[in-house]
């Protein structure tokens, strides 16, 4: 989807969001614009745990997200969630993050926690690993609740390193090459990021953030100075 | 999560470790990450100051200044924080830092920084030159309890107060008592002295077992006299509160056996060496006993093994490094005279005069862990009756029969030629003098510094004025030759210390890293050489480093600042050497002068660091005393 066309659609549906009875307040006030420079840039890298990677049937079961000005994370503002399962859970998914339907249970529902995930990211620009699957539940959950849509800018770490492979320079002079695998862990072990073995949504963001910081420096090292330019390579 | 992984890492490293669960809480709440590739320029010189502390959680980075040439000043890894003077002064950062591996830092605002400070004065000194005075003792205290290997027992002597181990109140006796009244109260109280009192129940005197038998038996007395003829007036006296270990320091260096000890103005009791023995079975008295007590050498067998072990205790217990060298050296001084009285009871008195001499570590009253045992015969040639023949001959069998002892005893190796070749270990003033000189010059640095070691000569035994005549005369010839002192001032001024360290490695200006360290070569060395070469230029004669000191300070070479400084950083490497020589002989490995850097906690290494870095002060004053006489040899 176009930028423009993601905006305009949102710029409707937060108007209806607000309009229903005020559950969830629209945070987004459009006030970033892609001409600002990375480094004074807000993101929000987040994550989910799903039930299954199908966008009909599955649902999320946890959320994390940290924030990042430009390539600096903050370490203490951050969130994470656990969600009451909207459905019944898959036996694959559970191998995966290790969350029991019986520890989820008592948490609370994806609809209050919504509200909290809108207040945090605000105008935030949001980043993650293969991010497109993460907002397409988030999506579809705030559409569920308030018919709503995440207006807000978003890249992908993903993509951000299919272009750093292929035309990083510097990237590709400090890391001798790069990672041929894709999947988040071991891109982050290929550059050097600690992973810790326990991983949940936010240790995930947190490595995500670390890899995107790592992205950065390189991206501005290869004069990659403004959110727009950035858009051009990783946008989701 | 991640908070509390950044607060666990924080708590770990100094001087977040000395803080509170509070204060690091707050810190975590507002703390970000960077980071920087190899390479990249973190902070720049004279850019502007910084706003936050940063915290290397990851990777490493140089500090350097780049002028003309680039200078790099430290190295920085894990856990060290930079850019906090900058921070704190607000003035442009003094240093350009780069990254020189893949770096991931903590930054600490400023305010939070600040606010720590308000709350915590002692946080802010780690990073400042008031490291040293504020933090050394804390650094003592972790090495202390990283000493896991006490045994229970040997912890009293030092922390135990004298007054504990008080028996009984102190018996006395007026000053009408007769000598056999005394005898008789002291055999039926089963004690070894008695205290005779004025009037007023002060304490006058004092009469022990030994006074009885030397004074009165041996001399064939009238036991009818009173006891005030043959009391001892000289009363020793430590106050009821000193630790044992303090009283026993004043026994052995008043040499005594029986110790008055007070409460106020009033006498509590009196403790003898008996009671610390029973309080500790290696006492050094009780060495000390052993020593005087043996009249042939083979009895000396097991000393030198109950010295080392004084010293593991004394080390464990913490006690200062100046205060076990005091004790060991007076050990160690009276084993060699103990000794060389039964050599010479062997092989016949001499009539010339003559004396031996310690040198090396051991002529400077800082020999540790003993491994080699350093000491020589001078004689006096001009002064003596003797034929040098005659005299050279005398030396010859006292060195041979000495080796015997040294080898039948087990004793550490007698180094009987120093110089090498065919140089033997004794002479006259003069063959001293030639050899050590020509050693001074010898292209050789073996023979160089053997010569240095011979410069902190002191006298053990014998007629101490020919060691004296020798000094002086070696002094003068050095002051008076610019061959000689530039020697010295080479030595004293142009050695470089390590500028810190890098993860497991410690790191010279160069940048090259090494796995160990050498304390001695690397830290205490430069320090005794400097104080070595000021000692010689301003006719200083005593020889440890410490004394060294304190007269440098007074003859006003030296600041009090500086003379504090490097004292405590003397005293420091000491006890990190100490420390690591006990580790090596617990683990029966051999005992050297080497430390792993990666064995020491950040404080050990902050502390060490702070010495390296006093070092550049110290040959500052070097320079500025042989000044002229560099512009000469140029």
């Amino acid at each position: 989807m176009s930028f423009l066309s993601r905006v305009f659609r949102h710029a409707k549906a937060g108007k209806r969001a607000k309009a229903d009875e005020g559950e969830a307040t629209n945070t987004w006030t459009g006030a970033i614009q892609p001409g600002i420079s990375i480094k004074e840039c807000p993101f929000v890298v987040f994550d989910t745990e799903l039930s299954g990677l199908n966008a009909r049937k599955d649902f999320i079961v946890s959320v994390g997200a940290i924030k990042m000005t430009g390539g600096t994370i903050h370490i203490n503002r951050e969130m994470y969630r656990l969600v009451r399962p909207a459905g019944e859970m898959k036996k694959e998914s559970v191998e995966i993050h290790g969350l029991t339907p019986g520890e989820l249970k008592d948490e609370e529902e994806i609809k209050s926690v919504l509200p909290d995930f809108l207040e945090f990211i605000k105008d935030s620009v949001l980043v993650g690993h293969f991010i497109n699957i993460d907002i397409k539940f988030m999506d579809k959950a705030l559409k569920n609740k308030y018919n709503y849509t995440l207006p807000n800018l978003a890249v992908d770490t993903h993509t951000i390193h299919e272009w750093l492979y292929e035309n990083g320079v510097q990237f590709k002079k400090h890391y001798h090459g790069g990672s041929t695998k894709t999947d988040l862990f071991s891109v982050a072990q290929r550059y050097g990021i600690t992973v810790d073995t326990a991983h949940d949504a936010l240790n995930d963001a947190f490595v995500t953030a670390q890899l995107f910081q790592r992205f950065l420096y390189f991206l501005y090292a290869d004069g990659i100075h403004t959110l727009n330019e950035l858009l051009d390579i990783g946008r989701a | 999560m991640i908070t509390e992984d950044s607060i666990k890492f924080l708590a770990g490293i100094p001087p977040f470790q000395f803080l509170d669960d509070s204060a690091l809480r707050s810190i975590a709440g507002n703390l970000s990450m960077e980071f920087f590739p190899k390479n990249a320029l973190i902070l720049t010189q004279d850019g502007p100051p910084g706003e936050s502390l940063r915290v290397i959680k990851k990777g490493g980075v140089k500090v350097y200044l780049s002028n003309d040439d680039e200078i790099v000043i430290d190295y920085k890894s894990e856990g060290d924080s930079f850019g906090y003077l900058s921070l704190i002064s607000g003035d442009k950062a003094r240093a350009n830092v780069m990254a020189i591996e893949d770096t991931l830092c903590y930054l600490i605002p400023k305010n939070i920084i600040r606010d720590i400070i308000n709350k915590n004065p002692g946080f802010g000194e780690y990073f400042m030159k008031s490291f040293f005075k504020n933090y050394l003792d804390k650094t003592y205290k972790e090495m202390r309890s990283k000493n896991l290997l006490f045994k229970e027992g040997e912890k009293l002597l030092y922390t135990t107060p004298v007054k504990d181990i008080l028996t009984k109140a102190p018996v006395m006796a007026g000053t009408e008592t007769t000598i056999k009244e005394a005898a008789g109260i002291m055999s039926e109280e089963r004690i070894s002295s008695i205290i005779i009192r004025d009037s007023q129940d002060a304490p006058l005197g004092i009469v022990t077992d030994r006074d009885l038998r030397d004074k009165v038996v041996a001399q064939g007395v009238d036991t009818s006299q009173r006891v005030t003829e043959i009391m001892s007036k000289e009363l020793v006296t430590v106050p009821s509160d000193s630790t044992c270990f303090d009283s026993l320091s004043t026994m052995i260096h008043e040499n005594i056996h029986h110790l008055l000890v007070t409460d106020g103005d009033k006498l509590a009791g009196v403790v003898t060496n008996h009671d610390f023995m029973l309080l500790q079975g290696t006492s050094p008295l009780s060495i000390l006993k052993t020593i005087d007590r043996q009249q042939n050498p083979e009895e000396l067998r097991t000393v030198h093994e109950r010295i080392n072990q004084t010293i593991s205790i004394l080390l464990k217990e913490g006690v200062k490094a100046s205060y076990i060298l005091r004790i060991i050296t007076e050990l160690h001084d009276r084993l060699i005279q103990k000794i060389i009285d039964l050599s010479i009871k062997d092989i016949g008195k001499s009539h010339c005069p003559f004396a031996f001499f310690v040198y090396g570590a051991e002529g400077r009253k800082e020999e540790t862990f003993k491994t080699v045992f350093r000491c020589a015969i001078v004689f006096n040639e001009k002064t003596t009756y003797c034929a040098k023949k005659e005299m050279e001959d005398f030396c010859a069998r006292l060195i041979a029969n000495l080796q015997d002892t040294f080898s039948a005893c087990e004793l550490p190796l007698f180094d009987t030629h120093p110089f090498g070749g065919q140089i033997p270990v004794y002479g006259d003033i003069a063959a001293w003098e030639k050899n050590i000189l020509n050693s001074l010059l010898s292209p050789e640095s073996r023979n160089v510094i053997t010569a240095k070691k011979m410069l902190d000569l002191r006298a053990i035994f014998g007629d101490v004025s020919v060691v004296e005549d020798l000094k002086n005369s070696l002094f003068r010839k050095i002051r008076g030759d610019e061959r000689y002192t530039s020697v010295l001032y080479e030595y004293a001024s142009k050695q470089k210390s390590p500028i810190g360290f890098f993860k497991k490695f410690i790191v010279d200006e160069k940048g090259e890293q090494q796995e160990k360290f050498d304390v001695k070569k690397k830290g205490m060395s430069h320090i005794i050489d400097a104080l070595r070469a000021l000692s010689i230029a301003y006719d200083i004669h005593e020889t440890s480093s410490m004394e060294r000191l304190d007269l440098l300070h007074r003859k006003g070479v030296l600041n009090k600042e500086l003379r504090n400084d490097i004292s405590a950083g003397f005293e420091f490497l000491l006890h990190l050497l100490m420390q690591a020589q006990l580790e090596k002989k617990e683990e029966q490995v051999k005992i050297d002068n080497v430390i792993e850097p990666d064995n020491l906690s950040m404080l050990e290494k902050k502390s060490l660091k702070e010495v390296f870095q006093l070092m550049p002060a110290l040959q500052e004053v070097v320079k500025t005393r042989f000044k002229n006489r560099e512009a000469l040899a140029r």
